[in-house]
């Protein structure tokens, strides 16, 4: 049964689908009748393409509770954001405090610089969900510590971290805040919460592009720089800037990518669903006898994704039937988050993930259900 | 015809001012001109902004306000 009517499309914390129609005809117009590069030139195409480059910054930082858009960097991707920090900090013999939901974004690089700078990683203590055990903070050694790492919602379950409250206890402590699952689904004050960085990516909850994303740096001169090459600024040094957003823009930025993510900033839709249907949706699915939801204990500490798991199916036969008999797109897996299945005890066979979108109604919801009945019915 | 010394031009540390020096300007309907930075000055960035001798304390103020860290020389000391 394929229903072009149902939006069948439940894989947005991998990238969100569809984009707000502004985004495409941005970078349609950036690429056929703007032009331009970032600074660099003094025509007026250039000045145009710096205006809008600018614009979207500022957009960016206000979204994100950041007061000064200097602060504020494009990058490609949370990915390259997240690199930016663990690479740019000098975290030598130091300790590296994180939550049992990181994704690889962050264990990669942090494994590496295990081997490389004998780095000691250590795990914030943690409720079976995943979410970080407030009141066992007090137990931890935070001497020595040089940077605390949160994924602030998990992209398995969509647990929500309590990032205000660890960073009170580290509050002498650099944090490094993932946004990739964040930024465009819950407010986030930056500059409230105290964040020293913050990642985000510009192609899911903010409906941009992909090769979009940025980090905001809180104090640049702690950071050292990951990339370098020109800025169209101090061209008579081969020095990078030391000042910002400079420092860390080296090469040209993704111009056309930006036009689109200031369109989708600009022109975000109305959800189309309530909370409550949200809620529904994995209550009932959860009164399913033979599937287990994998989600947030508390629903007020519930992101817009959860994972189920089928006892006769395994999640890739599910999310096989789910596709081919009823167009259903979704992601099996480990989901590049190995650590965070480990925790909740789904490695290594993974789940099934429902990641769900602005665009998607109550009715989408109840045909999920109704979809996700027969197939345990068969 | 406007005389070169009655003429200024502001070069900027990053593209970022330019902008917000450039977008302010706008909104007040100060004229301007962005032109490419002059060979003969030590730039900062690929833009800089040509103004009127009699409009320079609009974009100090700006500036100031703004927190723009900017340079400002006659246009007849210079050669583009």
């Amino acid at each position: 049964m394929r229903n072009r009517q149902f939006n069948t499309y439940f894989d947005n914390a991998a990238t969100s689908f569809p984009k707000p129609k502004a985004v495409a005809e941005a970078i349609s117009k950036y690429l056929i009748k703007a032009g331009g590069t970032y600074g660099r030139s003094f025509y007026n195409r250039a000045l145009k393409a710096s205006e809008v480059v600018e614009g979207c910054r500022d957009l960016t930082a206000h979204k994100l509770g950041i007061s000064d858009s200097s602060r504020l960097i494009f990058t490609s991707n949370a990915t390259e954001a997240i690199n930016i920090v663990l690479k740019g900090l000098n975290l030598s013999d130091r300790t590296v405090y994180i939550t049992p939901m990181e994704h690889n974004a962050v264990m990669r690089p942090l494994l590496r610089l295990e081997k490389q700078l004998h780095i000691k990683i250590r795990y914030l203590p943690n409720h079976a969900d995943g979410r970080v055990d407030i009141d066992s903070l007090a137990s931890l050694d935070a001497n020595d510590t040089g940077l605390v790492v949160i994924n602030h919602i998990s992209n398995v379950n969509g647990v929500i971290q309590p990032v205000r409250e660890i960073k009170d206890f580290f509050r002498h402590t650099p944090l490094l805040i993932d946004a990739a699952q964040s930024a465009g689904h819950i407010d986030i004050k930056a500059e409230e919460i105290n964040a020293d960085f913050l990642a985000f990516t510009g192609h899911k909850g903010l409906l941009g592009p992909t090769g979009t994303g940025g980090l905001y740096i809180k104090d640049p001169e702690k950071l050292n720089t990951f990339i370098e090459g020109g800025t169209g600024s101090l061209s008579e040094s081969y020095e990078m800037p030391s000042f910002m957003p400079d420092k860390f823009s080296a090469g040209t930025p993704n111009i056309a990518g930006i036009y689109g993510l200031r369109a989708a900033i600009l022109n975000k839709p109305e959800t189309m669903h309530k909370r409550e249907d949200f809620f529904e949706l994995i209550d009932e699915i959860s009164q399913i006898k033979r599937y287990h939801v994998y989600k947030a204990v508390n629903k007020n500490c519930q992101g817009d994704l959860f994972s189920i798991r089928h006892s006769k199916y395994s999640s890739s036969q599910l999310g096989q039937i789910l596709y081919d008999n009823y167009s259903v797109e979704t992601r099996v897996g480990l989901h590049c988050a190995p650590l965070a299945h480990r925790t909740i005890g789904t490695f290594p066979e993974g789940t099934l993930r429902i990641a769900i979108s602005v665009y998607h109604t109550e009715k989408d919801f109840e045909m999920l259900v109704d979809i996700l009945k027969k197939i345990d019915r068969s | 015809m406007i005389e070169a010394k009655a003429v200024k031009i502001i070069i900027f540390q990053s593209t970022r001012d330019v902008i917000k020096l450039e977008r302010n300007l706008s909104e007040k309907k100060i004229p301007f001109k962005v032109i490419p930075v002059p060979r003969s000055v030590s730039s900062e960035c690929g833009m800089a902004i040509e103004i009127e001798e009699v409009n320079i304390v609009h974009a100090e103020k700006i500036a100031f306000q703004c927190k723009i860290d900017l340079k400002i020389i006659n246009r007849n000391e210079v050669t583009l």
